[in-house]
């Protein structure tokens, strides 16, 4: 390798090096802020948050707390983690992978310890198998 | 004569890749109607139901979307040191290549996402991450045809595919590192694969096709980049033209048939990405086709 070379090399890792290092610091930033969303017991640690801009809660759907009454929507939406809950008002369409004891996003705002959400979004897991077994 | 100077050398690689490119054809053919033929018969998944056949042209889609950013900055890094032509011109044809395969990742993703999610696009981690891949894969592009003159252009882009390698990582463990929507790695997860055996098998076999055509995708459009000088060798790279392009017509026409009973949202996928293929060797056979024919006015692709 002739000197151009090796100094060309240098160049290159010293600037990946600051990107990796720059990378790092944004990860670890971003932590909570680059997140889709938040959790019930987010919520809960944050009565502050929610309130006034609108932001995505992802939760499960509990079990049996499904209720329609007229145009809205309401249930129970559980930290699978730790059981927090949080009741969930909406009104539209859901997608037809809204399950109950599956997991959604709903997007809204809180509001007297109610989630109102204007947005309801399916999110399903990783795993795939046929309907059968 | 040693193995490297097939690739290294324009004139030989122009002779080399030909032959190569159809090789890779008949392999994706064979792959494509393999998978075709069992995703017409797979059972329905039990939560997505039918839908979930997506996976079979997304994920490779995905996969190779970073695996063409692997092999551009992998090249750049080897153009940055020693200069070396040839690893311009195949980081350059990685991506023209990856940023299509980019765009056809995002697209069935966002075909995929309507039904089971109920939104085309979210801005969570991996679909952000996976749109800034597209951007580099543009800013590469753009500063390798702009900036004068030639040779700087080339070297400024090769380090920005090079310093750009980063996000790579990135959109692997962004379903990791934070709360997204997209669900988490089905493939590579740490407790073995999620897919029922019966669905695997297919997907890697539909990984070994969509592979093969973005092979030929890369080495029509690097013999499209090679310096004019070069091309004044056995004209090869029409006749491969015409085979992949023959060949894609026949998997499409096959395709159609074999997923009419398949969901809407399946087949729309197939269609969009087959003919996203068929345009793009349409257009750079075209080119070379053109630049064959008037040598003379083919000026513009030489060093300055």
């Amino acid at each position: 390798m002739s000197l151009s070379q090796y100094k060309r090399l240098q160049v290159l890792l010293a600037s990946f090096g600051l990107m990796v290092l720059a990378t790092v610091l944004l990860v670890y930033g971003l932590k909570q802020h680059a997140s889709a969303f938040v959790t019930p017991s987010y919520l809960a640690e944050h009565p502050q948050s929610c309130l006034h801009s609108r932001c995505r809660l992802g939760a499960m759907v509990q079990p049996n707390s499904l209720r329609i009454q007229g145009s809205e929507l309401t249930f129970k939406a559980v930290d699978h983690e730790n059981n927090t809950t949080i009741d969930v008002v909406f009104t539209g369409v859901l997608p037809s992978m809204f399950k109950e004891g599956k997991l959604m996003l709903a997007e809204g705002h809180r509001q007297n310890g109610v989630f109102f959400a204007t947005t309801i979004l399916a999110k399903h897991d990783e795993n795939y198998k046929p309907k059968s077994i | 004569m040693q193995w490297h100077k097939h690739i290294l050398v324009p004139a030989h690689f122009q002779q080399f890749a030909g032959k190569l490119a159809n090789i890779a054809m008949m392999l994706a053919l064979l792959a494509m109607l393999s998978m075709l033929q069992s995703i017409a018969v797979l059972p329905d998944d039990h939560q997505q139901g039918q839908v979930y056949k997506i996976i079979y042209m997304h994920v490779p889609l995905a996969i190779l979307s970073l695996c063409c950013y692997l092999l551009m900055g992998l090249c750049s890094s080897v153009y940055w040191i020693w200069q070396v032509k040839m690893a311009d011109i195949i980081a350059a044809a990685s991506a023209y290549v990856g940023v299509v395969i980019t765009v056809l990742a995002i697209i069935t993703g966002a075909i995929w996402a309507k039904p089971t999610w109920g939104a085309w696009w979210v801005w969570d981690a991996r679909l952000t991450s996976e749109c800034i891949l597209m951007l580099l894969y543009l800013s590469y592009i753009s500063l390798r045809s702009t900036l004068k003159p030639r040779r700087y252009a080339q070297n400024m882009a090769a380090l920005i595919a090079f310093l750009g390698l980063i996000d790579v990582p990135i959109v692997h463990y962004s379903v990791e590192w934070w709360y997204t929507l997209h669900q988490g790695s089905s493939l590579l997860s740490y407790t073995g694969t999620k897919i029922a055996w019966i669905m695997l098998a297919p997907l890697l076999v539909s990984s070994v096709a969509f592979a093969s055509l973005t092979a030929v995708m890369v080495i029509h459009t690097a013999l499209l980049l090679l310096p004019s000088a070069d091309k004044r060798i056995a004209p090869l790279a029409p006749i491969s033209g015409i085979y992949a392009l023959v060949g894609l017509l026949l998997l499409w026409a096959l395709g159609t048939g074999l997923l009419a009973s398949c969901d809407h949202y399946v087949q729309v996928c197939y269609q969009v990405v087959l003919w996203t293929m068929i345009l793009y060797t349409y257009c750079i056979n075209r080119l070379i086709r053109s630049q064959h024919s008037g040598s003379e006015n083919s000026h513009e692709l030489e060093p300055v």
